[in-house]
């Protein structure tokens, strides 16, 4: 009896997403005079999208600072240490985004409200998003922005006394399996 | 003559606190009643306040020092009001047992109303809440945002702030002028927003940010002191290591001119002046010394977290390269000495060739590892 209450309470807040960590990435770019870098991660993602009946879809992915690697194990070492994983070990993004309802097929772009979070701070940024999806029970969502590091309060990174630039490119490739 | 004076000491002693009792039980009346009130209003009033401080000899000078009836006391340290349970709304009386939570300090004048809460289940659930307040200090100068956490009943989790908690209005002019545990002002929590982050006044909209899917967690606040100390000493120590890591290559450079220079003059037919033999020596132990600190510097540095390691990066290539330097280094000074030692003998020329050799692969060795850290 409550079961059947609680799917049915379920099924009228909407369809429930998860993240396929397998396949899911998010990496960020990284500018310097001398050379530039990216740091990903990959398979260490954890995440949910609740597409409501409206189209309202609310999506959130949550990684750990210490699972992106930029092929360099310094580098990564010293990226822990500008964000203080220490303090600091998640970054986040929650978003907010309205998509068609009727359109189960094919790809669809909109403007996502995306929060993000890192070394504790919070940042809001309308960003472009699209949404493909592959069969009736798997999507792939794509982003690709621009955020500043030092909107974080995070100090630039040197080397050679020479600090990165503050921009700082991220790319989302995520994958969610509708939750059974 | 000793019990005497001991007599005399217990006397004086007596007589000191018989004389203080009358002003500590009075200073303490006085601070009760001040309590519910520290409101800015009216200067306060005492009537028929506890003596003064009793002074034999300077009672007729002192009469206008005293503190008279009807006479506005000068302020006291003011302490923040504590709100008591029997000043708060009645509708908050009637909830089920407050829940355990940081203690804010505010006059009742401020507190405000709370909505009547539905009637409390038999055993209410409380769930943990995460908020950022600002905690001020002498007037604001002094401001830091701190993380609090306090348990609220699973009930209200998405209640405003504002209307469960006692809050101080800043115009009420309550904060305190210099205490240590100040009062919260109303508008410094930080938007006095929900447990969510929706803003307490705002209704929720469609394009809120409130919600939770997925569970996040951190380490406890000691464990993350521990690492960041390691993380402070360790940035410490590799800036320096950078520092000494371009002192080394621009000395290493220096050696690498003067010892080819210094080759060519008594091996090439330079003369065998021996004018560069000092200019070598000397920076050679300048760059040796530097190496080794460098070295030493990156070597001891702790380290704060686990180390990641998937096959060769460029830092594996400055450590392998660092490697094959400091063998150099090490073979160039022994060779070196002896070299200058061989003076006048047959093989002193194949000695310095290969003195020069192995110079060049560790300077070799050195720009590898180096320019590594660039790609």
């Amino acid at each position: 009896m409550l079961q059947t209450i609680a799917l049915s309470v379920a099924l009228s807040a909407g369809t429930m997403w998860n993240l396929d960590a397998s396949k899911s990435t998010v990496s960020y770019h990284l500018v310097h005079k001398l050379h530039q870098f990216t740091g990903t991660d990959h398979g260490h993602l954890d995440g949910k999208a609740l597409m409501k009946p409206d189209g309202t879809v609310q999506a959130q992915v949550v990684g750990h600072v210490k699972d992106f690697d930029s092929e360099n194990s310094n580098r990564d070492e010293h990226m822990m240490e500008t964000v203080e994983a220490a303090r600091f070990p998640n970054v986040s993004a929650k978003a907010l985004v309205h998509f068609d309802p009727g359109q189960a097929s094919g790809t669809q772009k909109a403007d996502a409200k995306v929060e993000m979070n890192l070394h504790g701070k919070n940042e809001t940024k309308t960003v472009p998003v699209t949404l493909t999806y592959e069969g009736a029970n798997r999507v792939h969502v794509t982003s690709d922005f621009d955020a500043s590091v030092e909107g974080f309060g995070i100090q630039r990174p040197q080397l050679l006394f020479v600090p990165i630039n503050d921009a700082m490119g991220i790319k989302l490739d995520l994958w969610f399996d509708r939750a059974q | 003559m000793n019990r005497r004076l001991r007599l005399s000491s217990i006397l004086f002693r007596l007589a000191v606190i018989v004389a203080l009792l009358p002003q500590a039980s009075a200073a303490r009346a006085q601070l009760d009643d001040d309590e519910p009130a520290a409101a800015p209003g009216p200067a306060r009033v005492i009537h028929g306040a506890g003596p003064a401080a009793p002074s034999s000899s300077d009672d007729a000078d002192d009469d206008d020092d005293k503190i008279k009836p009807d006479e506005a006391l000068p302020a006291p340290p003011r302490r923040a009001p504590v709100a008591r349970p029997s000043e708060e709304a009645p509708a908050e009386e009637a909830a089920p047992p407050a829940p355990e939570r940081k203690p804010v300090r505010s006059s009742p004048a401020e507190v405000e109303e709370a909505p009547a809460p539905a009637p409390a289940p038999a055993a209410p659930q409380f769930v943990t809440r995460s908020r950022r307040v600002k905690k001020c200090k002498a007037h604001h100068k002094h401001c830091h945002w701190v993380t609090i956490k306090e348990k609220v009943p699973a009930g209200s989790a998405g209640q405003s702030v504002s209307t469960r908690r006692v809050l101080a209005s800043p115009a009420s002019g309550s904060t305190p002028a210099g205490g240590s545990d100040d009062v919260i002002p109303a508008h410094d929590v930080e938007g006095s927003t929900t447990a969510s982050g929706r803003p307490a006044d705002a209704p929720e909209a469609p394009s809120s940010m409130s919600f939770d899917l997925v569970q996040e967690s951190g380490p406890s606040a000691a464990d993350a002191a521990i690492v960041e100390r390691k993380v402070k000493t360790r940035r410490s120590m590799l800036e320096v290591h950078q520092a000494f890591g371009i002192a080394t290559s621009a000395l290493m450079l220096g050696t690498v001119i003067t010892g080819q220079l210094n080759y060519s003059d008594r091996f090439g037919g330079g003369g065998s002046s021996g004018q560069f033999e000092i200019w070598h020596s000397t920076l050679e132990m300048a760059t040796v010394l530097s190496f080794a600190t460098t070295g030493l510097l990156a070597l001891f540095a702790p380290v704060p977290f686990e180390k990641k390691s998937e096959g060769i990066d460029s830092v594996t290539i400055h450590k392998w390269s660092m490697l094959v330097a400091t063998i150099g280094m090490a073979s160039e000074i022994p060779l070196g000495i002896y070299t200058v030692s061989r003076e006048g003998y047959v093989n002193q020329g194949t000695m310095a060739i290969t003195h020069l050799i192995i110079g060049y692969i560790t300077a070799a060795a050195m720009t590898t590892g180096v320019s590594a850290l660039f790609f």
